[in-house]
């Protein structure tokens, strides 16, 4: 195995972080954007544009959401994300245990 | 699916901050870095989500220990039983309420910004464990009324009978989710209150302190343990 077998949506130091973070929630859950923003640090816009490579992939569902009047959007990952994550932890690991 | 696109609130602070380039998003990305990163992040991760930390278990475990213990304190030479007294009582409630509001404010803290299922099925134990849970002390005035003596009012069914129905409920909550640990814990705890009975209405005080300060340290343990090297 090699590099080149990872999935680059995934191996980049930001968007591995978003889609690990949102793979720790229970199937069903979805995040807000700005508590999302303030776990991982990220710009509104650099996390908006990480965001959107995601979706566009199909590794992630947004919702609008209006909570307590407040306009919004969550994030989750889709089933396909939470594949897609596995399938790049196996890939991970199996690179590592080559070395 | 929908494109994403922010709500107003948001759209207006991106456009106060100009979108940066991604800053090392194509940049070579060692495999070994790219492992740290997935296990530090998969760990602040769960701990920021979990709204039973290690910390609010082990408090549990003291107030647990404390309730408990200062009834068991204000009972134990009583010949006959009449009951905790009142001052051990007023303690009692004031440990339990500095407990819930913690408890709240940790449960708070980790569903913030969450929505989804998770929130309704807490909500859904809540009402489960809850209910039950008042419904004890109601029963309590009811077994007065009919004549029953202190030691079973204010002894082994005030003592025990929280064990009982908060146990049974955690039960039939895991079970229904296929959860054998949840299933395991809830019936330990009906068997332990169960046990407790028989040790009379200020030994049941006792055992029941003793064993609930025991059993939330294990799951502080196991939850930090969990949290930490998952």
């Amino acid at each position: 195995m090699n590099d080149d077998e990872l999935d680059p949506l995934i191996h980049a130091p930001a968007r591995l972080r978003i889609v690990v973070t949102l793979a720790a929630l229970r199937e069903g859950d979805s995040l807000s954007f700005p508590r999302l923003q303030r776990m991982l640090d990220l710009t509104p816009g650099n996390l908006i544009t990480h965001l959107r490579k995601l979706e566009g992939a199909g590794y992630l569902v947004t919702q609008k959401r209006d909570a307590g009047g407040t306009p919004g959007t969550s994030v989750a990952l889709s089933p396909v994300g939470r594949q897609a994550l596995d399938d790049y932890s196996a890939t991970l690991r199996g690179i590592l245990d080559g070395v | 699916m929908q494109s994403f696109s922010l709500g107003g609130h948001h759209e207006r602070s991106v456009r106060r901050h100009p979108t940066p380039s991604v800053a090392g998003d194509d940049d070579p990305f060692d495999p070994h870095e790219a492992a740290d990163l997935l296990a530090t992040t998969r760990r602040d991760a769960r701990q920021s989500f979990e709204s039973r930390t290690p910390l609010i278990c082990a408090v549990s475990a003291v107030v647990v220990l404390a309730v408990y213990g200062t009834l068991w304190l204000s009972v134990r030479d009583q010949h006959p039983y009449v009951g905790p007294s009142r001052t051990a009582i007023g303690v009692a409630y004031g440990i339990v309420a500095v407990a819930v509001v913690m408890s709240l404010m940790a449960r708070r803290r980790a569903f913030l910004g969450v929505t989804g299922r998770s929130r309704h099925e807490e909500a859904i134990a809540g009402l489960a464990v809850g209910v039950p849970w008042i419904a004890v002390y109601v029963f309590d005035g009811a077994l007065k009324a009919d004549g029953f003596g202190n030691a079973i009012v204010y002894g082994v069914f005030d003592a025990a009978g929280p064990w009982l129905v908060v146990g049974t409920a955690l039960a039939a909550l895991a079970a229904g989710r296929e959860q054998w640990g949840g299933l395991v814990t809830g019936l330990m705890i009906v068997v332990v209150g169960t046990a407790a009975a028989f040790f009379g209405p200020a030994g049941s005080w006792g055992l029941l302190g003793v064993a609930g300060f025991i059993g939330l340290v294990a799951l502080a343990v196991s939850q930090y343990v969990r949290l930490h090297h998952a």
